[in-house]
């Protein structure tokens, strides 16, 4: 008994100790991925003084070039315009994915017949797709946000009708039994089984449409980051390029941090609290 | 608790399956029902009682309208619109919802604001209807089950096998728990079980089935009022019943 007893207590310390650690290592976390940054910049620096160059600016003249862009509004219009496109893509792509995936998934037969379709254009280029749309649909802006949509959708589909296979039929046969509605079934028994394959599909989609919308503006859009680095690939301005890039990127960490990993703590708070 | 035989038997629940039969996976047909015949009078509490794997469980899919491919007929209690209530061999809580608004998603849509909390003190689960299922035991989980069950004041209620994998002593309270329950507002009940002390000490009238396929071998009745069946008596009970069924193990 006493030997269990101090089993136990050591045990309760070494818990102790590794959450210690562990909090101690959160912190160290940060400061890792700081100095890692901070010494990213530094070879940066160190690279572009070594060999001078319009190709290779330093990273103050990026952060002028930034300034710059900022002071005029011309850098919040072009992210504007590009982050609505992001955002109206991929609600379009998420939307049709979802509910074609589901279909696929819970249908064998419709599965059998338009799986050929779903590798085929998993399998076409975005280039392809884009040059296609403004062809046939003109240069606007529905063809350019359809043609990202539609780079996305395949993905999209092959997500979600592996969640739609893995649903658990004793959910639907208790709601078949208390006769749930049609949308008590969707809202409280599907969308949270299919929770977890619809995150994994937004998280990847997100990440592959930003970069598609570059290369759609680039093609046959006024406006937007595309737009803009192809301006300045032309003008031979590498500091206004990377600072679009970056200023790009940093939006896209911050949709990351403040609207996909809080919806996913939310919709996932009911795991992980055993008994 | 009062063992009056209920009143009105104007609308029993009345079973006719003629054949219930599986393909297997070589295309074998394998049949779990033949000729299964029964009723139960409105209001009582009914077990359908046979040895594991006789097609009880197949018997209360088809009568929940979970299998169709049945010949046969089946009819159902009416009132309360029909409504149907079913405790499954799992609990089968929505892991997502709290206790609580696993039961109340079950009601209809007039009524999910209807207060529950009597239902939820007689069933002990006050202290947790703000938990997710994750953070019950399988005792508390099985009780959240029955809650839900008995919210939606059924027509028809029907438990498959609701108390195995419980320990002995568990699976007794919730017995006593779900015979209070019950008898606070009878409704038709048909529970499916093996455990032939339990079918004595909850129903009614016992159906006995044969090994499949499931065919009625007879209806054993139990008249003696519920609090009277203590030990003593339930040895008597359960000698009448082999004798009339010396063939039930």
């Amino acid at each position: 008994m006493t030997l269990v007893r101090g089993a136990l207590q050591g045990e309760r310390t070494a818990l102790g100790g590794a959450r210690g650690v562990l909090r101690a290592l959160a912190r160290s976390h940060l400061l890792t991925v700081f100095l890692s940054l901070a010494g990213l910049c530094l070879v940066w620096q160190l690279a572009a003084n070594a060999w001078p160059s319009r190709a290779l600016p330093t990273p103050p003249a990026v952060w002028d070039a930034l300034v710059r862009q900022a002071a005029s509004g011309e850098l919040f219009f072009h992210l504007g315009m590009t982050l609505g496109r992001v955002a109206a893509a991929f609600v379009l792509a998420m939307g049709i994915g979802s509910v074609v995936g589901v279909l696929l998934g819970i249908s064998r037969r419709a599965d059998r017949f338009f799986n050929a379709w779903v590798v085929l254009f998993l399998n076409i280029p975005a280039l392809v797709v884009i040059v296609l749309a403004y062809i046939w649909f003109g240069l606007n802006e529905i063809a350019a946000i359809g043609a990202v949509a539609v780079n996305k959708i395949p993905n999209v589909v092959v997500t979600m009708r592996e969640g739609a296979r893995a649903l658990e039929p004793r959910y639907a046969e208790m709601a078949a039994v208390y006769r749930l509605g049609p949308f008590d079934r969707v809202r409280h028994i599907l969308a949270p089984q299919l929770q977890p394959y619809f995150a994994a599909a937004a998280r990847s989609g997100i990440a592959l449409i930003w970069k598609i919308v570059l290369v759609v503006e680039l093609l046959g859009r006024p406006n937007g980051v595309g737009f803009q680095i192809h301006l300045y690939f032309q003008l031979f301005d590498v500091a206004s390029i990377l600072a679009y890039t970056l200023a790009f990127v940093a939006i896209m960490l911050v949709v990351e941090l403040l609207l996909v990993q809080p919806f996913e703590r939310y919709s996932t708070r009911w795991r992980g609290k055993p008994a | 608790m009062n063992d009056t035989p209920p009143v009105g038997a104007e609308s029993p629940l009345k079973v006719d399956i003629a054949e219930k039969a599986f393909r297997s996976a070589e295309g074998v047909p394998l049949v779990a029902i033949r000729d299964l015949s029964f009723e139960v009078p409105e209001g009582e509490f009914a077990c359908l009682l046979g040895p594991s794997g006789c097609g009880k469980t197949t018997t209360l899919r088809v009568l929940l309208g979970l299998d169709k491919e049945f010949s046969g007929t089946f009819r159902l209690p009416d009132g309360s619109d029909g409504r149907v209530a079913a405790v499954f061999q799992e609990p089968t809580l929505l892991p997502w919802r709290t206790v609580e608004q696993n039961v109340r998603l079950v009601l209809p849509g007039k009524e999910r604001d209807k207060d529950l909390d009597s239902l939820f003190r007689s069933l002990g689960l006050t202290a947790v209807r703000a938990l997710y299922p994750a953070e019950l035991s399988l005792g508390l989980a099985r009780r959240a089950a029955l809650a839900r069950a008995f919210a939606t004041e059924p027509a028809v209620l029907f438990l498959d096998e609701p108390f195995v994998s419980l320990d002995e002593r568990t699976a007794e309270r919730l017995r006593h728990l779900l015979l209070s329950v019950w008898s606070a507002r009878r409704t038709t009940a048909l529970m499916v079980t093996h455990n032939l002390r339990e079918a004595l000490m909850l129903s009614d009238r016992i159906i006995v089935l044969s090994p499949g396929p499931a065919r009625v071998l007879g209806t054993f009745l139990v008249r003696l009022p519920r609090e009277y069946r203590k030990p003593q008596t339930m040895e008597d009970l359960l000698r009448s019943f082999r004798e009339r069924f010396p063939e039930h193990r």
